[in-house]
């Protein structure tokens, strides 16, 4: 970083860093001037213990003791559910595999068996997006090398199992789910099941991210872990699930392309080089890499991107910030030193 | 640890414990997420869970590190150099013991609050309460990001000058 772009005012950069809005550049500025002198620690720990403190302002939402308590016992003491959800997803992983190699055609799609006057239904994507329509009225953009299969299951009198429509999915895809609160709409992968009765939302369940992402455009959505863990989500609202600490949350939603398989298009709003790099790798399943960028604080973008193929994205950012922007099959390598 | 005991150290400590985890987490919803979590989490580990340690101060320390992870998970950049513990849970086991502390606390916030100007005051709120970036504050409010900066700073300035000589008694008291 240049050295006149070093900030001066440490009550700035302090508040900067505890009020989440400081770089990574920043953070390591302020960690090396608090650490230099033990004065700089204490006014940083004053500033922090002001900013922490500061929390706790007067007008607090009451906090409904009762009502809390009726949830967490609800799912604590609740009777263990009759069917507990693993589900078998590894045999359509192979399924998928196989559609993918013997078809030419990107797309798969068949009919296993007439069930409720609903046909099941087996979808493949591999490098192209493809928008299906289930027979429930239901709309699915499904993204590239994903795929889907939709069971409609038929109410069981004898179990008291009420009728459903079921959606395996695996990858990510953009859900228009036609509202029926006689048969819930249920996607299930490794991880998650949702529920839902009429609703759009998106679905990241990519294997190769280390979370799971639920972001909520209309109505609600309900999410459970197979550990039982839920939550509830309202529009505009994500559910984040990490994998490997078995950690559901739910946060407002801030990525404005949740969308964009569906849209075609990708918006920035003076949108990091980091922000940038997960919108274009999860448009195009890609993986996106930086090297040597020492200073990304100039790489950034404004605006919509309305069908733009990856390679012109790329030839964008080649001549708007002077790096080099390389493709090579899944992978895309951006290098150069600094944004113009 | 069997129903009833889970069941009342629930209700003895599930208020304070969301107003501790605001102090991190702003956000109700989130805080009361998180110390419901905390619990759960509790009555599964019970078995593990020693005797001997208080069990109050087992709830603090879990919903700070559930808070520290929530906070770190959703700002991008965190440095764990910089969220060292500065005492935070002695304070939030002290003012939270008794309502009295707490109201107190609140009034003296509140009044630091009353004390800047009404811009300042705005940008730190939607900051602070609101969990707004500068980039956001600076378009709601049709002010420079420079300015939104100035502001945050002389707030959180004040609030320290006004809750400094605070935490000093808090930290007193809890030595004797």
């Amino acid at each position: 970083m240049p050295d006149q772009e070093l900030h001066r005012d440490y009550p700035e950069l302090m508040s900067r860093y505890l009020s989440g809005n400081a770089n990574d550049a920043e953070v390591q500025q302020l960690e090396a001037w608090v650490l230099e002198d033990p004065e700089h620690r204490q006014q940083f720990t004053a500033f922090k213990k002001a900013w922490i403190l500061s929390g706790m302002a007067g007008d607090q939402t009451k906090v409904d003791v009762e009502a809390q308590w009726q949830a967490t016992s609800a799912q604590l003491f609740k009777e263990p559910k009759a069917v507990k959800l693993k589900p078998r997803a590894r045999s359509y992983r192979w399924l998928s595999i196989a559609a993918a190699a013997t078809m030419v055609a990107a797309i798969s799609i068949w009919a296993l068996l007439q069930w409720s006057g609903e046909r099941e239904l087996y979808v493949a994507t591999t490098d192209q997006v493809q928008s299906v329509e289930l027979p429930d009225g239901s709309i699915i953009t499904l993204n590239r090398a994903s795929s889907l299969r939709y069971t409609p299951v038929a109410a069981n009198p004898e179990t008291a199992q009420a009728a459903q429509r079921q959606v395996i999915l695996e990858g990510d895809a953009f859900f228009e789910v036609q509202r029926d609160p006689a048969r819930p709409f249920i996607i299930r992968n490794n991880d998650l099941e949702i529920e839902v009765l009429g609703t759009s939302f998106y679905v990241d369940g990519r294997e190769n991210q280390p979370e799971l992402q639920i972001i909520v455009e209309s109505g609600s959505v309900a999410v459970r872990t197979a550990s039982s863990d839920s939550l509830t989500l309202a529009a505009g609202q994500k559910a984040i699930y990490e994998k490997a600490v078995d950690s559901l949350y739910r946060q407002p939603n801030e990525d404005p392309n949740f969308q964009s398989i569906k849209t075609k298009t990708i918006t920035f709003d003076d949108s990091t080089l980091e922000e940038i790099a997960f919108a274009l790798s999860r448009h195009y399943g890609v993986t996106i890499v930086y090297s040597g960028i020492e200073d990304s604080s100039n790489c950034i973008l404004d605006g919509d991107y309305e069908d733009y193929s990856l390679e012109e994205i790329l030839a964008f950012l080649r001549s708007t910030w002077g790096i080099e922007a390389v493709r090579n099959g899944d992978r895309v390598v951006l290098s150069g030193t600094v944004c113009q | 640890m069997d129903k009833m005991h889970f069941e009342q150290l629930f209700r003895t400590h599930f208020e304070r414990l969301c107003s501790f985890a605001r102090q991190y987490v702003a956000d109700q919803d989130t805080a009361q997420d998180i110390c419901q979590k905390v619990f759960i989490r509790l009555w599964e580990k019970r078995a593990e869970m020693d005797s001997g340690r208080s069990i109050a101060s087992y709830l603090f320390t879990a919903v700070k590190n559930r808070c520290l992870n929530h906070i770190r998970d959703h700002k991008k950049y965190r440095s764990h150099l910089l969220d060292v513990d500065c005492g935070d849970i002695e304070i939030g086991l002290a003012i939270t013991e008794d309502h009295f502390a707490v109201a107190e606390l609140q009034q003296r916030i509140d009044a630091a609050l009353n004390t800047l100007p009404p811009k300042c005051r705005e940008v730190f709120e939607l900051s602070r309460y609101e969990q707004k970036k500068y980039k956001e504050i600076a378009a709601a409010l049709e002010i420079s990001q420079k300015t939104v900066e100035a502001h945050m700073s002389k707030a959180i300035k004040i609030l320290r000058d006004h809750l400094g000589d605070y935490l000093c008694v808090l930290l007193l008291l809890n030595m004797l």
